[in-house]
């Protein structure tokens, strides 16, 4: 049996045969015959050295499908690849595609949290925020699109912890802490993704990538907010927007001189009310009402042009 | 402002796939297929590296032409979706399979979303035709990776249990002995 070997890409890859299959010459077919595929067959550690070959692996052009990005491969490789990762050749990393990235996802979300909840305080605002575009948040995003096939790092060696030697060990090495974790490529990926997005098209095409994919996520921002004296924090907000000061009124109630009396008392500044709630001792104000008017959602985000 | 809140003060943000962007779920297939085993004919790959020998008269399914279309067929189904990494595989000695990934989803047990997590399936597809195989490869792409439930036997899926609404003493006629 004649031998012949072919140069093989990286991956397996559908590709059209080398030779017509409709050669009705056998002698023709018979030279296709070339070594037996099972010694062909490759490792893990062959795979993987292939993820750092020249061309973009099939994951890495699917990833781009998948998140709808009109970018050519090259860029794409650029993005997953991490400032930690050593090829054969020097390959442009996504340190600064990164920090755009980091900043272009805290104006797009902070104008739409600031929008959106416009009497947030100020604690809840960047916790709502990190909550949003926070290394974790970035790094399960990464995930559920399939970024940690994709990205290409050095994982760092494991620190031995040694007690005879800890003090040279805290000044030469980072903490076990700082130590880079999968996770955090992922979302460093993830962060120079939409900066390569703001770079390439603009701020309207990353704008709308940042609300389709990280602000479409559900937070719940009533359970964030904790203020010790409604009454106080909600005279001071009427002050504030020039209102008149708030006052609560019994608008209905059931049952007072029963074991479980009903009593609906509404707050209102001057006319307006801002809101009612149902109680069930009259002097109490419950923290709910209160949250109820801070955290009034304007449902047409109308973000500023 | 972010890094000197603590982990345990900043909130989850829940993923809601197609509220926003829709993320296709299925990320990978993997066809995998042995040219010596006859029950691979359906699964009809001409590979870079081996092509099966056969005679100019044979006019049954081993024939040629049914194995370009379905490597076309493949082609075209790998150029529809673009979302999803193709893969064959050579795996000799064992029946041809497709084995399809899922994208990984990151919520807090127990919730129905935890049970999709980076799931695979297999099928198995020997001595099926290429159409059936078709059939198979379109089930795989189209699931979400939560395993198959019967989903017979509770046709209504709802916040209230029952379409009409729980009982209520004070929505209903006195009781009557």
């Amino acid at each position: 049996m004649l031998r012949r070997t072919f140069a093989l890409p990286p991956l397996a890859r559908l590709t059209p045969p080398p030779l017509p299959c409709t050669a009705t010459n056998l002698t023709s077919l018979a030279l296709l015959h070339t070594t037996h595929p099972w010694q062909e067959r490759r490792s893990r550690k062959q795979v993987l050295a292939a993820i750092g070959a020249k061309e973009p692996t099939p994951a890495l052009v699917a990833l781009g499908a998948r998140l709808g990005l009109p970018f050519n491969p090259e860029l794409l490789r650029q993005i997953v690849t991490h400032h930690s990762f050593v090829g054969e050749v020097e390959e442009p990393n996504n340190r600064r595609l990164e920090y755009l990235g980091k900043r272009v996802l805290s104006l797009y979300v902070s104008e739409y949290v600031h929008i959106k909840y416009p009497f947030l305080p100020k604690e809840n605002f960047s916790q709502v925020l990190a909550g949003y575009i926070g290394n974790a948040t970035l790094a399960n995003l990464g995930r559920e699109v399939g970024m940690q096939h994709v990205v290409r790092w050095t994982e760092p060696t494991r620190i031995v912890h040694d007690p005879e030697r800890t003090l040279t060990i805290a000044c030469s090495q980072t903490a076990a802490e700082d130590q880079l974790t999968q996770s955090a490529v992922v979302g460093k990926a993830m962060a120079s993704l939409i900066g390569a997005l703001y770079r390439e098209r603009g701020p309207e095409s990353a704008k709308r990538f940042v609300h389709m994919h990280i602000l479409s996520r559900e937070l719940n921002v009533r359970d964030l907010i904790e203020i010790h004296n409604p009454k106080r924090y909600l005279t001071w907000l009427m002050r504030r927007q020039n209102r008149k000061e708030p006052e609560s009124r019994l608008l209905s109630e059931t049952g007072r001189t029963s074991v479980s009396p009903v009593f609906v008392v509404g707050v209102f500044s001057g006319e307006e009310k801002l809101g009612e709630v149902c109680l069930l001792v009259l002097d109490m104000m419950t923290y709910l009402f209160l949250t109820f008017i801070v955290c009034t959602e304007i449902h047409q985000v109308s973000a500023p042009r | 402002m972010a890094s000197t809140l603590s982990a345990k003060s900043i909130p989850l943000a829940r993923p809601k796939n197609g509220v926003g962007a829709f993320v296709f779920q299925c990320r990978k297939l993997v066809f995998s297929y042995c040219e010596h085993f006859g029950s691979n004919n359906g699964m009809v790959c001409v590979s870079f590296h081996s092509v099966r020998v056969f005679r100019f008269k044979d006019r049954n399914e081993n024939s040629p032409v049914l194995w370009l279309s379905f490597v076309s067929d493949l082609v075209k189904f790998a150029k529809k979706n673009p979302q999803i990494e193709i893969v064959v595989q050579h795996r000799p000695a064992h029946h041809p399979i497709v084995k399809g990934f899922y994208r990984e989803i990151f919520v807090p047990r127990p919730t129905d979303l935890h049970r999709l997590n980076g799931r695979d399936k297999v099928i198995c597809v020997r001595n099926l035709s290429p159409s059936e195989i078709g059939d198979k490869v379109k089930l795989l792409r189209d699931s979400s990776g939560a395993k198959t439930k019967l989903l017979a036997k509770k046709p209504v899926l709802s916040t209230t249990e029952s379409v009409r609404g729980i009982w209520s003493p004070f929505h209903s006629r006195r009781h009557k002995i």
